[in-house]
């Protein structure tokens, strides 16, 4: 009888070290996490660049894509989209004055290139009291002088959309 | 009854009894203690093949993300709780699937002083945990700010537009 249990308890030490074994195994290729990602209060969807014709100086329509989506517990989300000129990437000092504009109901309004401001407003892209509270925003870019533009070179701006939400 | 003996011309058949009885006792519990081992043993095994992955069952097929061509999708918040007194977090972000681009987020507080830069991050994946460049005292900081600068995955890493999110630090 004594041997039985010595048996016994021999194989379930045997198992469980197996168990350990099987959890090594398994570990292999796996990524472990040891921090949470946090549960997001909106998904904001930006503009990923913007191309210009060289040479028009019309307004040009370069996005429709600044919007929010999945709001969580805010009533409003707002924006400003402070921004830079065209920048020659390979030489910082050569630059082309960009103007940007928020369309808007048929109507265009200059952004404030340092501040972001909309006509000297903050507008929307979430408010909880509209009757279609997502708003998504239309933007346009404008040159009006590229003559000072290096030829063959490559001009760049960059748009940092500055976003809050409001409780 | 079968006496064991005999001393002083005395029969014990009464202690060989109680003994035997004593040893029979003891036969059972051990032989129940045997069985319940021997039960546990088949119950773990059982567990353990039930429940091991088969490493040649394929996993469940996900449906392709469908990947944006000239958006960014960003995570924002309105508030992150942070651990108070230590650099160490346990919050970490995430790339969503469909962008197209690498993310760096970084965090500042609301006076422009850079608590920390994260690495990188491909479409689809999780950065780093937070590490702080110096521990915070708890508090709430109000308009700090969470950016994000977005790279186009290519040799030069060629920037896009990004975005910067305010939110509050609750820290505890």
């Amino acid at each position: 009888m004594k041997k039985l249990i010595a048996f016994m308890l021999c194989l379930v030490l045997a198992l469980s070290m197996s168990v350990i074994a099987f959890a090594a195994g398994e570990q292999t290729g796996t990524t472990t996490l040891t921090a949470k990602v946090p549960d997001a209060s909106y998904t904001l969807h930006i503009p990923a660049a913007m191309t210009l014709e060289y040479g028009n100086t019309e307004k040009q329509i370069f996005s429709d894509k600044l919007y929010v989506e999945n709001v969580q517990n805010a009533s409003k989300v707002r924006f400003l989209a402070p921004y830079t000129d065209l920048i020659n990437t390979s030489d910082s000092s050569d630059t082309i004055e960009l103007y940007l504009c928020l369309q808007f109901s048929g109507f265009s309004y200059d952004v404030d290139k340092t501040t972001g401001k909309i006509a000297d407003e903050i507008f929307d892209l979430y408010n909880a009291d509209y009757s279609d509270p997502y708003q998504g925003r239309t933007f346009s870019a404008l040159v009006t002088d590229w003559s000072g533009a290096t030829c063959g070179a490559t001009y760049q701006a960059v748009i940092t959309f500055n976003v809050w939400a409001e409780l | 009854m079968r006496p064991i003996g005999c001393k002083g011309g005395v029969l014990i058949a009464g202690r060989r009894t109680d003994r035997q009885k004593q040893r029979k006792d003891q036969q059972k519990n051990l032989r129940m203690i045997a069985l319940g081992a021997l039960a546990a043993v088949l119950l773990i095994a059982a567990g353990i093949v039930l429940t091991r992955p088969k490493a040649d069952e394929p996993l469940p097929a996900r449906e392709p993300v469908e990947k944006l061509t000239d958006s960014i999708a960003l995570p924002g918040y309105a508030e992150l709780t942070l651990k108070a007194g230590v650099m160490e977090q346990e919050i970490a972000f995430r790339n969503p699937e469909q962008n197209f681009c690498y993310i760096q987020p970084s965090l500042w507080l609301a006076d422009g002083t850079l608590l920390w830069r994260g690495q990188l991050i491909a479409p689809g994946g999780v950065g780093d945990a937070v590490i702080l460049a110096h521990p915070l005292a708890a508090g709430e900081y109000k308009d700090a700010v969470l950016r994000y600068d977005c790279f186009r995955m290519d040799e030069e890493k060629t920037p896009l537009n990004g975005a910067t999110t305010n939110l509050t630090l609750k820290v505890k």
